[in-house]
């Protein structure tokens, strides 16, 4: 097995009066592209601050392509980090920007310029490399950052939700750009949102965090339609949580009770006794709805109808109070109106059991 | 018909700048007058009293005196006030901040009369005799708070995540100083150390209880002042309304250049 390009072992971080970071570990391969994605004040800014080298963790350590760099100063360190307002340099022109790193290693002017150019040239601003930096929108200025980070070709550059101050097209977009150019330099990257879609968008692998701890890990398929808790369940994507309690055993599956309703799950972990609680965690765009009368299912009573335009999302009741959300295309919400009877039901592989149904 | 409510405020603006700079005006104007007596009409031309004064050798002196004390409590008042901000910044607890930049401000308010002999007697029972340096110092007790508000303002509104890009680059933290700090607090510092400089110049209250036998212009002037008036004092107020006219302006200028950045 190749040795992982960042290795980060029981990462605790500890400022005066809270703990930041709590024993985090973490494997990131060459050519990766993982985002750090949670609620603010989960965590995130510190984890990758203390890969830069700004912060020093309070006990673990990190090590980047074999070598541990615990301890050592951000500019003895193989990483770059573009930050959240891009802190250009007020002061030099987009091209000093870029080649500030390059002037400190004593590149030679020639080899600086074609660089410059390059970097220029990848993040599309050739025409504006003698303008300052408040002469930039913002998109501009992000790509500059990010130019400036990738032109000393770091091992691994960090990224603090750089895209956060753009507003919704131009974030999509520079998602997109950002992903391409990752892909094109084969590079590893490391990127903090808050933001479910975003990471969904571009990563490989989204490690997820929750009061300093990563909660779960995995591709974005994976976490979408594997949550391992109600947390993560909740936090990535529209769902609906059904807290239930374990009743019987039938043949490898579990038959959970929900309010009246009794509905049969695939018990794929071995912990399920009767008696425990769980919460089943079910996608809104999962859920069939059925008008025929004695359809199978759970039984139902419309309560919202919410028109979003590509879609309708419908609110139905169960027996017990619980509402249950439903993602229909507009054509299979003709005649439906408040207070229909209908039938709820949806793949039985679509749901998740999550751990800790208390909400 | 006459516009009254256009003719007042004209004319309460116009007695308003008459009364602010007639009294300048008069001292620049009879610095270049013939006439030794401070009287209408006005007569002749001439640069007679500016030749007096600068050949003075008692005026020269306080001129060299002054601009002494002025560099001094520049250079001084401006390295420890741009030390005592950025160590401001960096206090974490708010409450703190606030307090200690309160106390920095406070001998701004504080009378000069106060600190004049609050210096005087404490220069005397660590037993050090009056002169140039007793007043050297005073002048940067009566700089620095503005010194400090200066560059608070410029600091409070810098990015200091530029610094650590430039580590993050791969600058030292002298480097990241010199090319990043440095460059880009500049005309603040300049502007407060101006600043400074003009406050000196005509500092008189606690100049005159410390400087002992030597003289600063100000002390200079208010005891030719108590023999009777000498038309070469004029001269030596227009000097020094032209060098504060500089200073002001131009710690101004850069003020704003400043802002704009
Ligand atoms: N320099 C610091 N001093 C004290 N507490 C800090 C400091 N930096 C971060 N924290 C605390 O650590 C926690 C995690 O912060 P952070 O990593 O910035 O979260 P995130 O980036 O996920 O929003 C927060 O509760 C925050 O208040
Ligand atoms: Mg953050």
């Amino acid at each position: 097995m190749t040795t992982p390009e960042v290795e980060i072992t029981a990462l605790h971080k500890r400022f005066s009066t809270q703990t930041a970071l709590d024993r985090v570990d973490l494997d990131i391969a060459a050519g990766e592209f993982v985002s750090l994605l949670g609620p603010s004040g989960c965590g995130k800014s510190t984890l990758l601050r203390i890969i830069a080298g700004f912060e020093q963790p309070t006990s673990g350590t990190v090590r980047i392509h074999g070598e541990d760099v615990t301890g050592r100063p951000p500019d003895k360190r193989p990483t770059n980090l573009v930050f959240q307002r891009g802190a250009l340099f007020p002061h030099m022109s987009v091209r000093e920007n870029i080649g500030y790193g390059l002037k400190l290693r004593r590149w030679d002017q020639s080899r600086m310029r074609a660089r410059i150019d390059e970097m220029l040239a990848l993040v599309r601003l050739d025409s504006m490399g003698e303008r300052l930096p408040s002469q930039l929108s913002g998109g501009q200025a992000q790509r500059v950052a990010l130019a400036r980070a990738l032109a000393c070709d770091p091992r691994v550059l960090l990224l603090d939700e750089p895209l956060s101050a753009l507003d919704l097209k131009l974030r999509e977009q520079m998602q997109l750009e950002l992903r391409a150019i990752q892909r094109r330099l084969s590079a590893t990257f490391i990127f903090v949102t808050h933001d479910q879609t975003e990471a969904l968008v571009m990563s490989d692998r989204i490690a997820i965090m929750n009061g300093g701890r990563i909660v779960q890990q995995g591709t974005p398929r994976e976490i979408y339609r594997r949550p391992n808790s109600v947390f993560v369940s909740d936090f990535i994507g529209a769902t609906n949580l059904l807290s239930g309690e374990v009743v019987g055993m039938e043949g490898g599956r579990l038959i959970l009770a929900i309010g009246e309703a009794r509905i049969t799950v695939p018990a794929d972990r071995a912990s399920y006794g009767t008696g425990r609680r769980f919460a089943l965690s079910v996608r809104p765009e999962t859920v069939r709805l059925d008008r025929a009368p004695g359809a199978a299912g759970l039984a139902a009573t419309v309560a919202e109808i919410v028109y979003l335009g590509s879609s309708v999302r419908v609110g139905a009741r169960l027996g017990g109070g619980q509402l249950i959300w439903a993602d229909l295309r507009d054509e299979e919400t003709e005649g439906l109106d408040i207070g229909t009877l209908v039938a709820l039901s949806w793949n039985e592989a679509a749901a998740a059991l999550v751990e800790g149904n208390e909400r | 018909m006459v516009r009254w409510n256009r003719v007042l405020p004209a004319g309460f603006v116009t007695l308003v700048v008459l009364y602010l700079y007639a009294p300048i005006a008069v001292i620049v104007i009879f610095s270049f007058t013939t006439s030794p007596r401070l009287s209408m009409p006005i007569e002749g031309f001439t640069l007679d009293w500016y030749v007096s004064a600068l050949s003075n050798p008692l005026i020269a002196t306080a001129l060299r005196n002054s601009l002494v004390l002025a560099a001094t409590s520049a250079v001084l008042s401006g390295v420890m006030g741009v030390a005592f901000s950025f160590g401001l910044v960096a206090v974490r607890r708010a409450w703190l901040r606030s307090t200690l930049l309160a106390g920095s401000l406070l001998p701004a308010i504080v009378p000069l009369l106060v600190i004049g002999i609050a210096l005087a007697v404490l220069f005397r029972a660590v037993g050090m005799p009056q002169g140039l340096l007793n007043a050297a110092i005073g002048h940067m007790i009566v700089s620095l708070p503005f010194v400090v508000l200066t560059m608070n303002a410029r600091l409070e509104s810098f990015d200091f995540s530029t610094l650590e890009a430039a580590r993050d680059l791969g600058a030292s933290a002298w480097q990241a100083f010199r090319d990043i700090t440095f460059p880009l607090i500049r005309p603040s510092v300049i502007g407060a150390m101006l600043l400074a400089a003009a406050l000196s110049l005509d500092e008189f209250v606690v100049t005159w209880f410390n400087i002992g036998n030597q003289q600063s212009v100000p002390v200079l002037v208010w005891g030719l002042m108590r023999r009777g008036v000498d038309p070469s004092i004029n001269a030596i107020a227009t000097i020094l309304l032209a060098l504060l006219v500089c200073l002001v302006v131009a710690s101004n200028r850069l003020g704003r250049r400043n802002g704009a950045s």
